[in-house]
């Protein structure tokens, strides 16, 4: 059961003593009514299958979030993947109307410049085949995914079914492996199970040219040996 | 009926800087928000950047004169779905809920020491919404039981509950010797035991697995006199918790 109480509504005052002092009663009965504001939405159109930055930098002491979302589904969120606190979001989209959402992490007013930028294609630092041999790359230090990542072109001479492996060579090193084919992720990233741990998964593979995007998820500098090998049966 | 006074303050109100506050009004004013700004509907890839303006969550601030059981609440019609935070004197969060209330509504239940808080409601897609806050003084749980040092465990159940402190039920250790004591608490098969010590209102300690085995356990410096447990599942399912106090050696 509740208890009724007095809630004593201050109209202009301050400090907490000032409240207390000066506030006059309300009954429980009387709960307080407002509106939220929706948060600023704006719509971005792509047009092709390509990754792009989102940026949202706020101004003053303000922490920008924001949202990518496509009709009900959200696409990625981030808070501070940007300089400072700034928000920033690279992701790989389809054809198709989206929404960019920004908001301030501790929902106070905010002034933030929000844009959307092709991201410049990453220079692949390996070509490997499917043929099981291990080539091993350097992650880089980077302080959000993306600048975290370096991309190794696989060529798949024969469409089947594939075991990739990334192994960590320091055990502070979480690898994670994105497939990407014609500008599209193909399947979720592929993760182990913590620092030190192999990051597989089997996968069935087209014959043709994928990007293995690969990074350590903490944003150090580590080595993985990435292997792609033949597999027998279904993924 | 407990004596308390809850100051609430609605955030923005505040700052027009007159020297004479006006007088206090049964009816709340319109909440504060950013003067109506139109924003981009629209961004393109490669263009420059845009300009967008956000507006402030409403929020309010209340004085808590007398320590106790303090519930929050924000309700929004559906499909509003009201987020709701409740921020000490300095902005920290200490605690935020989303769907605690019925159906997607927001409800909070915390202990509160006399003070100054802040509560803030947002809705949880960015979207636009019409929300009611209001604030409760509970009454307390009843003790089930009352547990000295050394006893044989004791078998406390608590019930099942759309919510934590609908699943929680409480019992009263009594200590008459000074010293620290292991509180334990260990669910059954299919729960796991959550407890939290109090002792006049006030949060001591909480544990949900703390011990071997998932047992919760809490080792407590503790004074003579008379503490409160509450406990739960930590989710909220119905369990049955066996419950020991004992010296730590």
């Amino acid at each position: 059961m509740r208890r009724q109480l007095s809630i004593a509504l201050v109209l202009l005052a301050l400090t907490g003593t000032a409240l207390a002092q000066t506030a006059g009663a309300l009954t429980m009965d009387a709960a307080q009514s407002a509106h939220i504001a929706a948060q600023p939405s704006v719509t971005l159109t792509i047009d092709r299958p390509q990754e792009i930055i989102v940026d949202a930098i706020a101004t003053d002491d303000r922490d920008a979030e924001l949202r990518l979302m496509q009709g009900e589904t959200i696409v990625a969120d981030d808070s501070d993947s940007g300089d400072g606190t700034n928000a920033r979001i690279a992701q790989f989209v389809a054809p198709g109307s989206y929404q960019v959402i920004v908001w301030e992490r501790q929902h106070r007013e905010m002034t933030s410049s929000v844009q959307v930028t092709a991201a410049p294609p990453l220079t692949p630092v390996a070509t490997m085949a499917a043929d099981g041999a291990a080539t091993t790359v350097t992650t880089l230090e980077g302080d959000w995914a993306r600048a975290a990542s370096v991309e190794v072109t696989l060529n798949v001479a024969s469409a089947g079914n594939y075991v990739i492996t990334g192994t960590p060579a320091e055990p502070d090193c979480s690898p994670e492996l994105t497939f990407i084919r014609g500008m599209r992720v193909d399947g979720a990233p592929i993760v182990g199970t913590g620092s030190g741990a192999a990051a597989t998964a089997t996968r069935a593979l087209d014959a043709g040219t994928y990007t293995l995007r690969v990074r350590n998820w903490w944003g150090h500098a580590r080595h993985v040996a990435l292997a792609v090998t033949p597999a027998a049966g279904r993924p | 009926m407990r004596r308390l006074a809850l100051a609430l303050l609605l955030s923005g109100c505040c700052t027009g800087g007159s020297s004479t506050p006006p007088p206090p009004s049964s009816v709340a004013p319109p909440p504060s928000t950013v003067a109506p700004v139109v924003n981009p509907t629209t961004i393109t890839v490669g263009a420059a950047p845009v300009t967008v303006v956000v507006a402030a969550a409403p929020h309010w601030s209340f004085v808590v004169e007398t320590a106790g059981e303090y519930e929050i609440d924000a309700t929004a019609p559906a499909p509003q779905n009201v987020h709701l935070a409740l921020l000490d004197e300095r902005g920290w969060s200490l605690a935020s809920d989303g769907d605690s209330g019925d159906g997607t509504n927001a409800r909070i239940a915390m202990f509160l020491r006399p003070g100054t808080y802040s509560v803030r409601a947002s809705e949880e897609r960015h979207l636009a919404a019409d929300v009611e806050v209001s604030a409760t003084a509970l009454d307390p749980l009843p003790s089930l039981a009352t547990i000295t040092p050394g006893m044989p465990p004791t078998t406390v159940e608590s019930p099942a509950g759309e919510w934590h402190r609908a699943a929680s039920v409480e019992v009263a250790i009594t200590i008459v010797t000074a010293g620290t004591y292991r509180i334990s608490a260990r669910g059954g098969l299919e729960c796991t035991s959550e407890m939290e010590l109090r002792q006049d209102a006030g949060v001591l300690a909480e544990s949900s697995n703390g011990g071997p085995n998932g047992t919760a356990q809490i080792d407590q410096p503790m004074q003579p006199g008379t503490y409160s447990l509450r406990l739960r599942d930590t989710i909220d399912r119905a369990c049955t918790h066996s419950v020991t106090v004992a010296p730590v050696p």
